[in-house]
């Protein structure tokens, strides 16, 4: 037995964005590990999927000015979310006379995990946790044990600091417990005296019964104090504590758990002021939205600012559990959320920039970079330059993301039930095991048990890598390389296409895509704004033409955060299939103030604006297609031309040997597919391991698998709308997996041909 | 020593398990295995695949999976093994086709779970956190 290494991967990389236009300016961040150089190159992404059943991995070089071999060197990728307190005048530095009040809800206060968590049933973390010291706020130097914090040691409520050039420590005997609001007051004399520690449990609207149950208790210590203290070179901060690496300051002792409340009050010769009050809650801004500023209310004006995404919008110890819009009752949402493992930035230092030419081609591009033998892609999108084309490509960007680095084949025990086969992980998925730190997916479950909301561009994201292949698509290609299958489609036909992000339309809404002809959307967009879905409608309605060529699409809520448009939130509803579940009144974006959950819950069904929504999704087999009456309609003529009557379309594929597959749309009236849409053709058989999906559910019933349930198929439609414009869907992630079999000459390919063309024709469709 | 909620859970878990081996043991027939032999990826049958969801509903620690050595295969079979390099301990011997790795994979479990006798001795699902 041995074990396989991922050390030959030498270099790592990450964008401050992952799209830009000609003219634009995108920055690189770089770490090399064992190695002191690298090679860089900018690429021209054609196609990803390298094994011998398709066209192989197609890149070529684009000569620019970043070609060349730069030194390297390591830097720390370091997780753990904070606020940091911009404090100029250095109030926070001493805490004579402070009286520090903060409300704190630890979810992990100690190394004891367990269970099953999450719909997949995560029962190990291959994100290794270290909780034994975790910082409430302060400004403790543990390097050179100056300054002062107040903490949790191994779950005990504990005060540090430094007295005449000694650590000095005063703890409690108390290990408190998960999942419980507790009040922690420290006062520090202005001089000689005692410092006190206490810790109370708080009574709470939602948790009335469970403090007697757990037996909690107040309790206080003293210990005398002389001083003088000796403070530290390190910010103020709450949630963690800052150590030095290499020249910056990265996340220590990072807290898991919410903490709100905080204020601190100085107490000095019958003085009482307000030192300082930040109130997590409350939004300067005029929208409401919490995003990364965090308010004070004294005078001092000492405001934070949140890094590495911790969750706000979380109820507060003041929350009386009605209200669930953080905007209606900032009281009682003051409180942050932290997370150990949280990353949106690893906050390398600038390693290259590249000035987006203007005459560089809208594509899908990467710097390549080589260290001993072993290439690393950073993808990154340019978007269209002053000549338009008439096709546009929309990279579902915001579902990357919600997948990057996702590792739940290491972690959760019912990933194999849920796709009907065993996981079948790569060398990537071995780096990403190796590297924890570069941060988790929508799709886990943080350190605590609590579901990860947020994801980030600023990071490497190995599942970006073009070759990659998911675990569980039985080695098909999934997201960018799934997608990288639909423009070496568009290559192979001639036809030259803009490349558009989920950023950018959520952006610029419909004025990005008024001018084109015809919009493609990706294999899988299943994370979308409702600024994306009203463009798109109005898109359609004007005219436009949308290719839907995928499948879970258009599916649930997501928001860019508009100060950080790398960042990416999707909290998760009590209702559809979901990973997890966003807590009670926690379920409104930060970033949008945005509900979270399904479109279709919300109004939005997808069978509105594509005529398919989610129906199924499995993993083991996909299948083909067979032609309806509706596909012999002459209005439907055109995207059969040269196909027969009764062939079997797309029995054949690099994703599970079929177009008709992974996850799946159908044709649905009663959610709103419009009146005239035919329906060209249904899938094949599949297996039981294709599940009704969970919104379908309103009660349970037996014989929900695709051999008995008459709702788990795919079917490819096609609407002309008034206006002229129209839509064609396949509802299948297989679907770009069949365009390329037989060097392209096949159903798949043809039919998706004839739909490209006459959409392109300015005639209306009809 | 002080019962936790965990304890508890994995108390039940347990008794729940050992019901579900004896219902492998009875079910787990020579004509699963063909089944499984012949394609296991296609299988449509309500009691094969209710053995199969026992089989793969087990803890992550300690479980199979299939890593990829390039991208036409050879494929193998591995070990989730925290705390090594990757998290996956491989063991010797390739497979030229990845539904052959699975059936190897079904193989290996038959013998841990039924010809072992190693069924009063499965892991507790108790989680063992991070």
């Amino acid at each position: 037995m041995n074990s396989p290494t991922s050390a030959n991967q030498k270099v790592f990389g990450y964008t401050d964005r992952l799209s830009a236009r000609p003219g634009e300016q995108i920055r690189l961040h770089i770490s090399c590990e064992g190695v002191d150089s690298y090679a860089a190159t900018v690429v021209q992404l054609h196609h990803g999927f390298d094994g011998s059943a398709g066209p192989g991995f197609q890149e070529t070089v684009v000569p620019t000015a970043v070609d060349g071999t730069y030194p390297g060197r390591r830097y720390d990728c370091r997780p753990g979310s904070f606020v940091e307190v911009t404090d100029p005048a250095g109030t926070l530095k001493d805490p004579a006379g402070f009286e520090v009040r903060a409300a704190i809800f630890p979810t992990l206060p100690r190394d004891d995990r367990s269970g099953t968590l999450g719909a997949y049933r995560i029962s190990h973390s291959s994100v290794a946790f270290h909780g034994e010291h975790q910082a409430v706020l302060g400004t403790w130097d543990a390097e050179t044990s100056t300054g002062w914090a107040l903490t949790l040691e191994d779950g005990r409520p504990t005060f540090v600091w430094n007295e005449s050039g000694q650590p000095c420590t005063l703890q409690l005997d108390t290990n408190l417990t998960a999942h419980h609001w507790y009040e922690l007051i420290v006062e520090v004399p202005a001089e000689g005296g005692e410092v006190t520690l206490g810790c109370r449990p708080l009574k709470h609207a939602m948790d009335l019964v469970a403090p007697p149950a757990a037996r909690l208790a107040a309790e206080s210590a003293t210990m005398r104090t002389a001083g003088p203290r000796t403070s530290s070179d390190m910010p103020f901060r709450i949630g963690a504590l800052a150590a030095r690496a290499d020249t910056r300051l990265v996340a220590e002792s990072a807290f898991n758990g919410k903490i709100g409340g905080v204020t601190i009050r100085r107490r000095d010769g019958g003085a009482d002021e307000t030192v300082a009050r930040w109130h997590f809650g409350r939004s300067e801004r005029a929208d409401g939205l919490l995003l990364s500023e965090v308010v004070d209310e004294s005078p001092n004006g000492l405001n934070g600012c949140c890094v590495n995404v911790p969750v706000r919008g979380v109820s507060g110890p003041a929350f009386q559990g009605r209200i669930e819009d953080f905007r209606l009752a900032p009281d009682e949402f003051d409180a942050i959320h932290f997370h150990d493992d949280d990353i949106a930035d690893a906050d390398w230092p600038l390693a290259l920039t590249f000035d987006i030419p203007e005459d560089m081609r809208s594509g899908v591009y990467a710097f390549r970079l080589s260290a001993e033998g072993r290439d690393h892609h950073v993808p990154f999108f340019v978007g269209p330059g002053q000549r338009s084309r008439d096709v546009a490509v929309l990279f579902p960007t915001a579902t990357y993301l919600a997948y990057a680095n996702d590792r739940i084949a290491f972690e959760a025990d019912s990933m194999e039930m849920l796709l009907g086969h065993t996981p079948i992980v790569h060398s990537e998925d071995l780096v990403l095991q190796d590297h924890p730190e570069f941060g988790r997916s929508c799709y886990e479950i943080h350190n605590d048990g609590s579901g990860v909301v947020f994801s980030s561009a600023r990071r490497p994201l190995i599942t970006m890598q073009p070759r990659y292949r998911a675990s569980f698509m039985s080695e098909g290609p999934w997201a960018l390389p799934a997608d990288l299958c639909i423009t070496h489609w568009l290559e192979e036909v001639g036809c030259e296409f803009d490349a558009l992000t989920d950023e950018a339309l959520d952006l610029e809404g419909y004025d990005l895509i008024s001018k084109y002809r015809v919009v493609i959307m990706g294999s899988h967009p299943e994370y979308m704004t409702r600024a994306e879905l009203d463009a798109l409608a109005e898109f359609t309605a004007a005219g436009g033409r949308l290719m839907y060529l995928g499948g879970n699409g258009l599916y649930a809520t997501a928001s860019f955060d508009p100060e950080n448009p790398h960042v990416v939130e999707v909290r998760r509803a009590d209702g559809g299939t979901r990973p997890h579940q966003t807590p009670f009144a926690e379920r409104r974006h930060t970033t949008s103030g945005e509900s979270a959950g399904l479109w279709r819950n919300k109004g939005k069904a997808p069978e509105r604006l594509v005529g398919v929504g989610m129906s199924a999704q499995g993993f083991d087999r996909c299948t083909y297609y067979q032609r309806l009456e509706d596909s012999f309609d002459p209005r439907a003529a055109f995207i059969f031309e040269g196909i027969g009557a009764t062939e079997h379309l797309g029995d054949f594929g690099i994703i599970g040997g079929g177009a008709a597959g992974s996850e799946i749309d159908f044709y649905n009236p009663a959610l709103g597919s419009p009146p005239d849409t035919l329906v060209l053709a249904t899938s094949g058989p599949l297996s039981d391991s294709y599940l009704l999906v969970t919104e379908e559910l309103f009660e349970q019933l037996p014989g929900l698998g695709g051999t008995e349930q008459a709702s788990v198929r795919s079917d490819v439609v096609y609407a002309a709308l008034d206006g002229g414009g129209g839509f064609f869907s396949v509802g299948s992630i297989a679907w770009t997996g069949s365009l390329s079999h037989n060097g392209y000459d096949n159903n798949i390919a043809r039919l998706s041909t004839n739909v490209l063309r006459r959409f392109r024709d300015p005639e209306s469709l009809k | 020593m002080t019962r936790t909620a965990g304890d508890r859970v994995a108390e039940l878990l347990e008794v729940f398990t050992q019901r579900s081996m004896a219902r492998l043991r009875a079910e787990f027939t020579e004509e699963v295995v063909a089944l499984h032999d012949a394609d296991p990826l296609w299988i449509l049958e309500d009691g094969a695949n209710r053995v199969l969801r026992i089989l793969r509903s087990q803890p992550i620690q300690g479980k199979h999976l299939i890593y990829a050595t390039g991208p036409d295969g050879p494929w193998c079979l591995g070990r989730v093994t925290h705390g090594v390099p990757g998290n996956l301990v491989l063991q010797p011997g390739t497979y030229g086709d990845y539904e052959d790795a699975m059936r190897a994979v079904f193989h290996e479990r038959r013998a841990d779970y039924l010809e072992s006798n190693a069924v009063l001795e499965l892991p507790q699902r108790k989680g063992s956190g991070s």
